[in-house]
């Protein structure tokens, strides 16, 4: 601004000389007229030739220098009007591209062009009094707002990139060049801040370097929209192992990838993400020698389309390594199930007297050595158990079971054990029937579990109650011994592999460490819960719930109508 | 099914064909012949003429189930009913062997004190058995 103003300064200035010249002129032509006028004799006379040359020439002179004088008039107005419709146009290009705002030294808006209350979401007027720091995430105290009003003050121009907000608390990002204005005395009066939107450039920026991330990953990666199922993105790995090209993708749907996939099957698969019960679900596949994982989660894309992104991940090496880890325990177990086979089966023939008896303090030996036989294989059960488990392998084959006769049942069971410790079990239940879907063999093992446990802990002559009753969708199953109680330190060990904890009353007892953890997974099996509450010096009720509905059987019309269901929601 | 007098057995481990002799011949008064692998049973079966086979399943070379094809390859043996003893504890397994024609399956470890009335318990259900067929 300031050097147009120079500009304009310096071609003002030659007509003013022009306009002394011909000044000068005419004075010297009005003054030769007089004198000619009072010696007109001696003018006829004798100089008459010589003096009206010169007369014309001067009116000649004057004539031009006029003319010349009107010719730069009209080019420096020309001049002025071409500047000003250039700095109108400037104006009005900065006014459509940018979104420029005035504001006073203290950051309160003056005034704010259409785009930029347009872009922000607020109308003109309403912006008008309030304070910039609206529009930063942090407010007035956010870093860059005040990071700009010190620039300002100092009378920088401050120019950046950074993140603003909108109206409706959506993010942006601004290119924006704020310069100060300062009055003849030099104090900061306004500023002008002029913004260029750069959001979507940086949304294409951060797209394409997770495209690029995407496309290298060695997992194959596909996205397909959740309602048609058509593709949207494959990587570069998807691409190669389903035969596709880049181009084609948007021909094709997420069963073109493997002519083996099973529509309803799919479906299936994918319903627990529509329902909200799980946010990932994982499948295992065989693809040749290949074999793998693909999990899959639903997400919702830019334009507010539902999408599925699975992406299968190669576990061959994997799968090796875990069959190869589930055989040594295999043959782990059988190595030491047989030795132990021996060493029990002495132990067996010779404490049944069957080859001669024992004086006392032998048989206290051979009782020790019993004792621990037994201890040991419970250990190598358990184990094996656990790495069943893990693998997948333990049997849960379940069936609609009424819990009342069976925690009788499994109570009577248990009855010898209770009666090797002299503590008596009681049940006691005010329902009559409870049907659950159980495994039951499983079931009996927690139970039997939880039984055994709170006979230990139980002082001798004690009694172990176990409960039955409803609660909410559950049927609630407790066992609650009078024994020591479990400091609350302790509640996180409980449920760990191994972990015994030091009992509150100091004395020890025999386990496996391995009872609760191989329950609380069998629970979880069952899709219940398994916790526990305890008093010190009180006692301990350990619980498990089951859910009380037997899952229905979903027929797959109803998953898809269920599926429509839900697009049509998000839609 | 006649009486039951005469079993075959055959463990790989030693400790263990003492134990199940005692608990045999001691507890359970059979007439025992113990071998150490399928083949030293291949050779002395035929001569001891047994009622019973009693196989550990899991042995290096001959397993159990190689040891009773051959064992009933003999003439006069073909009949002989067979009792598995595994360590391997997988469910699967013995239902597949009983699917096979095994009148039993013994877990190991096994009650020296308890296996021979086991033994006697098995036999009996499954003459029983074949008697209801029959008839």
């Amino acid at each position: 601004m300031a050097r147009m103003i120079g500009l304009r300064n310096l071609q003002t200035a030659k007509p003013n000389r022009l306009h002394n010249a011909v000044a000068v002129a005419a004075t010297f032509v009005v003054v030769s007229l007089l004198i000619f006028n009072t010696g007109s004799e001696w003018f006829l006379a004798g100089m008459n030739l010589a003096y009206v040359s010169v007369y014309l020439l001067f009116i000649g002179a004057l004539g031009l220098a006029v003319h010349r004088r009107n010719q730069i008039l009209k080019l420096q107005a020309d001049l002025v009007s071409e500047q000003e419709q250039e700095i109108a146009l400037i104006h009005a290009a900065i006014n459509t591209h940018a979104l420029v705002t005035v504001t006073d030294p203290q950051g309160f808006i003056i005034s704010v062009n259409q785009n930029f209350a347009d872009r922000y979401g607020y109308s003109k007027c309403e912006l008008v009094g309030k304070s910039m720091g609206l529009i930063y995430p942090d407010g007035t105290s956010d870093p860059v707002f005040l990071d700009i009003r010190k620039s300002l003050a100092a009378g920088k121009i401050w120019a950046g990139e950074c993140e603003e907000m909108t109206a409706d608390g959506a993010k942006v990002f601004m290119r924006s060049t704020i310069v100060p204005m300062r009055d003849e005395a030099g104090r900061h009066v306004r500023s002008v801040a002029i913004r260029t939107d750069n959001t979507d450039f940086h949304r294409a920026e951060r797209a394409r370097f997770l495209k690029n991330l995407f496309d290298h990953l060695q997992d194959e990666v596909y996205i397909f929209n959740a309602r048609n199922l058509n593709m949207v993105y494959a990587n570069h790995s998807a691409l190669n192992s389903s035969g596709w090209s880049a181009d084609d993708l948007s021909n094709k749907s997420i069963f073109d990838a493997d002519p083996n996939m099973d529509k309803r099957f799919f479906r299936a698969y994918v319903t627990p993400l529509f329902s909200g019960e799980k946010e990932v679900v994982s499948i295992d596949v065989n693809r040749g020698k290949m074999s793998g994982e693909i999990s899959t989660r639903m997400i919702r894309g830019d334009d507010g389309e539902m999408l599925f992104v699975s992406v299968l991940r190669d576990a061959t090496e994997r799968k090796k390594i875990e069959r190869a880890k589930m055989e040594s325990v295999s043959v782990v177990s059988h190595e030491l199930r047989t030795p132990l086979t021996s060493i029990k089966g002495s132990l067996r023939l010779l404490n049944s007297g069957a080859l001669g008896t024992f004086d006392e303090k032998a048989q206290s030996v051979l009782d020790i050595a019993v004792r621990n036989t037994e201890r040991l294989l419970l250990v190598v059960n358990d184990i094996l158990d656990l790495e069943k488990i893990r693998a997948g392998k333990m049997k849960m084959e379940k069936s609609n079971v009424d819990l009342v006769p069976f925690i009788n049942e499994v109570v009577a069971m248990n009855k010898g054990y209770g009666d090797e410790l002299r503590v008596a079990f009681e049940f006691k239940t005010d329902l009559e029937s409870a049907h659950a879907c159980i495994a039951p063999e499983r079931m009996t093992q927690v139970l039997a579990n939880l039984l055994s446990n709170a006979a230990k802990y139980s002082p001798t002559f004690g009694t172990v109650h176990i409960g039955l009753r409803e609660e909410e969708n559950y049927w609630r199953i407790s066992v609650t011994d009078d024994g020591p109680g479990i400091p609350e330190e302790g509640r996180s060990a409980v449920f760990e592999s191994f972990s015994q904890l030091k009992s509150a009353d100091g004395q020890n007892r025999k386990g496996t460490g391995l009872g609760l953890t191989i329950s609380q997974k069998i629970v979880h099996a069952h899709k219940g819960v398994i916790d526990f509450e305890s008093e010190l010096g009180k006692g301990t009720t350990f619980y498990f719930k089951l859910p009380r509905h037997l899952p229905s059987i979903v027929s797959i019309d109803a998953i898809e109508a269920m599926m429509l269901e839900d697009i049509s929601d998000v839609a | 099914m006649g009486e039951l007098n005469r079993i075959l057995h055959v463990d790989d481990d030693e400790d263990i064909r003492v134990i199940a002799n005692l608990a045999l011949e001691l507890v359970g008064q059979f007439e025992v012949l113990h071998c150490g692998s399928g083949q030293e049973a291949i050779e002395k079966a035929f001569d001891f003429k047994p009622d019973l086979f009693l196989l550990d399943y899991m042995m290096p070379d001959l397993d159990g189930e190689q040891t009773l094809r051959e064992l009933r390859g003999f003439s006069g043996l073909e009949e002989v009913p067979v009792i598995f003893m595994t360590a391997r504890v997988q469910q699967d397994v013995a239902d597949n062997l009983r699917r096979k024609g095994a009148l039993g399956v013994i877990p190991k470890p096994f009650d020296p004190m308890e296996l021979a009335e086991l033994i006697r318990e098995i036999w009996k259900t499954h003459s029983t058995d074949q008697l209801t067929r029959a008839i």
